[in-house]
């Protein structure tokens, strides 16, 4: 052994070697190396002097140590509990509470809470979901029981429209929104500002159509009115509805369902007095004839009333020549639906009231209305049941 | 483990209930052994005992990370080291950090490793300047070496307990020990040759 390897062994056990756990024959050289090694034996020496100085160090604790800290620790303690205290105690005592007053324990009645929660998480939608369909149904409700016209005609565009966006591809609705409303704009049929409905096709806005030879337009109106252009009747579509410029157009209304149902002409006003009214009407006359029920003809220009009975026709003239006709045309006393029949009889057309009258009851064509370019706006027409024409 | 028959872990368990009382007990028992042990570290008595007060506030504030696993005076000891070394890093106290820099133990020429600057006592009584100076060369050594020896020698702690304390391997802490026992003892006889 060096006196290095000595020296570690000296430093490890603090010189006291008689104490160390050596084997024995590493004892026996460690005691022969200090025996002739001064200055490790000064080392050995040193070492142990200084580990029992180290060891005889006192300390001297302050008497109030223990009470000192105390009084310092505690307190700060006691502050930091409150604050704990105050905030999560009150919840857990409320909790505690209601649960004891339900007489459950308090994981019991959260998970209670927590159902009767999502429970009225699901109610609630359910009943916005009802809501909202109970006052789609009541707004229905309140057009069929519209007793002004004029409503109808603002509400069923909005009808319409929702259904349309319902039926459309739910990714392409906000990009489609617009077309859409342009499109149903262009298709709402009028007759004139009573009647409000859906026609198939596009229509441009203030453009003439006329509906093809040989075929009817037939328009459901809020299933309480069966609209039917005729062939060959002319009209225009604008914001406002439809105008009828020639032809004619038969209302088949169902009784007491549609109160105040308007036909306009050019000339006159043809409105449902009692349940059943019909009219038709000429580029400068107007004949109503009143199939069962009771109408009132407005007279546009004097504002003149009359009040046409079953059986009863009139004639308005851009004229004001208008005069009751004692001898109906068109009347067919003993049918129990009501039908209007609203003729426009163009300058120098051959049809009769009692021939579209007739057709009109009959389904057979009505003689033909000579129209200027007829052909014209048939050949260019693009919907199916309508030639546009201009 | 117990005070007054009451076992460390039913006290302390009364204290994480909110009982701030039981821990009086837990100061009582524990406060001369961490004044002892920061005295040691601080050499200032009032510095040891706001230490010590700071080591009991940490051990309430936080006694719900306690580990029963370890004795509740290593714990305590080992929040009192930490608490030290942050002391320590503020302060700057200035020890002989390049000396005892690494934890090498092939590196064993002592004589060459640290050099004593600290001034030659004058007339004093012989004992009690050697401890006094002893206890200088101690508070000269790096946080990590003063608290080995302040614990081997004065802590009645074991090897294993001391790694518990300083979160150091065994192997650690006999290396350290070792190299700051021949430190000491490089330096008293440094100063004892002087006295010549």
């Amino acid at each position: 052994m060096n006196c290095g390897e000595i020296r570690d062994i000296i430093i490890e056990y603090n010189g006291k070697l008689e104490s160390a756990k050596l084997k024995p024959e590493v004892l026996s050289e460690v005691k022969s190396h200090l025996a002739s090694c001064k200055k490790c034996a000064l080392a050995k020496e040193r070492m142990t002097e200084m580990t029992a100085k180290i060891a005889v160090d006192r300390v001297e604790v302050p008497a109030n140590l223990a009470a000192d800290i105390i009084s310092r620790v505690i307190p700060s303690a006691e502050q930091a509990r409150p604050k704990i205290k105050a905030f999560a105690q009150p919840e857990i005592s409320f909790i505690d509470k209601l649960a004891e007053l339900l007489g459950m324990s308090p994981k019991n009645f959260a998970f209670n809470m927590s159902a009767v929660f999502i429970g009225i998480i699901a109610v609630s939608l359910l009943l916005y979901n009802y809501g909202m369909k109970a006052g789609d149904q009541s707004g229905k409700i309140a057009d069929n029981k519209n007793i002004e016209i004029n409503e109808n005609i603002i509400k069923d565009p909005v009808d319409k429209k929702f259904k349309k966006i319902e039926d459309a591809d739910p990714k392409n609705v906000a990009s489609k929104d617009e077309q859409i409303d342009k499109k149903f704009k262009k298709s709402i049929f009028t007759v004139e500002s009573g009647a409000v409905a859906n026609l198939t096709g596009e229509y441009k806005l203030d453009e003439l159509y006329q509906v093809k030879q040989d075929e009817d337009l037939n328009i459901n109106y809020k299933e309480v009115a069966q609209i039917i252009i005729k062939t060959n009747s002319k009209f225009k579509v604008n914001d406002e509805g439809i105008i009828l410029e020639s032809g004619m157009v038969s209302v088949d209304l169902k009784p007491k369902s549609l109160a105040g149902f308007k036909v306009v002409t050019p000339e006159s006003v043809v409105e449902v007095v009692g349940t059943v009214f019909s009219v038709s009407s000429s580029d400068n006359k107007t004949e109503v004839s009143v199939k069962r029920g009771c109408v009132k003809i407005t007279d546009s220009k004097t504002k003149e009333t009359h009040t046409l009975n079953a059986g009863d026709s009139k004639t308005v003239s851009a004229l004001d020549d208008s005069k009751i006709d004692t001898a109906p045309v068109v009347i067919q006393p003993d049918s129990n639906t009501p039908v209007v029949n609203v003729k426009t009889i163009a300058s120098g057309a051959a049809a009769s009231t009692s021939e579209v009258s007739h057709a009109a009851e009959t389904g057979t064509a009505p003689a033909e209305i000579q129209g200027a370019n007829i052909k014209q706006i048939m050949d260019s027409f693009k919907n199916e049941n309508v030639n546009p024409g201009k | 483990m117990e005070i007054n028959g009451v076992n460390d872990i039913e006290i302390i368990e009364k204290v994480k209930e909110g009982n701030s009382a039981e821990f009086e007990k837990i100061i009582t028992k524990y406060s001369k052994m961490i004044y002892s042990i920061t005295y040691r570290l601080l050499r200032d008595s009032e510095e040891a005992r706001d230490l010590s007060q700071d080591v009991f506030l940490r051990a309430f504030r936080f006694i719900n990370k306690y580990n029963p696993e370890f004795k509740l005076s290593t714990w305590l000891v080992r929040i009192a080291y930490n608490l030290y070394k942050d002391r320590f890093k503020t302060k700057k106290i200035h020890i002989v950090h390049q000396v005892l820099s690494g934890d090498d133990e092939s590196n064993k020429n002592y004589e060459d490793q640290f050099i004593d600057t600290s001034p030659r006592p004058d007339e004093k009584i012989e004992n009690k300047v050697k401890s006094e100076q002893i206890i200088n060369i101690i508070n000269r050594l790096p946080a990590n070496y003063k608290m080995v020896i302040t614990l081997y020698f004065w802590g009645d702690h074991s090897y294993e307990e001391i790694a518990e304390i300083m979160e150091i391997p065994v192997g650690t802490v006999k290396s350290r020990l070792k190299r700051a026992k021949g430190y000491l003892l490089e330096n008293y006889s440094r100063m004892l040759e002087k006295w010549k």
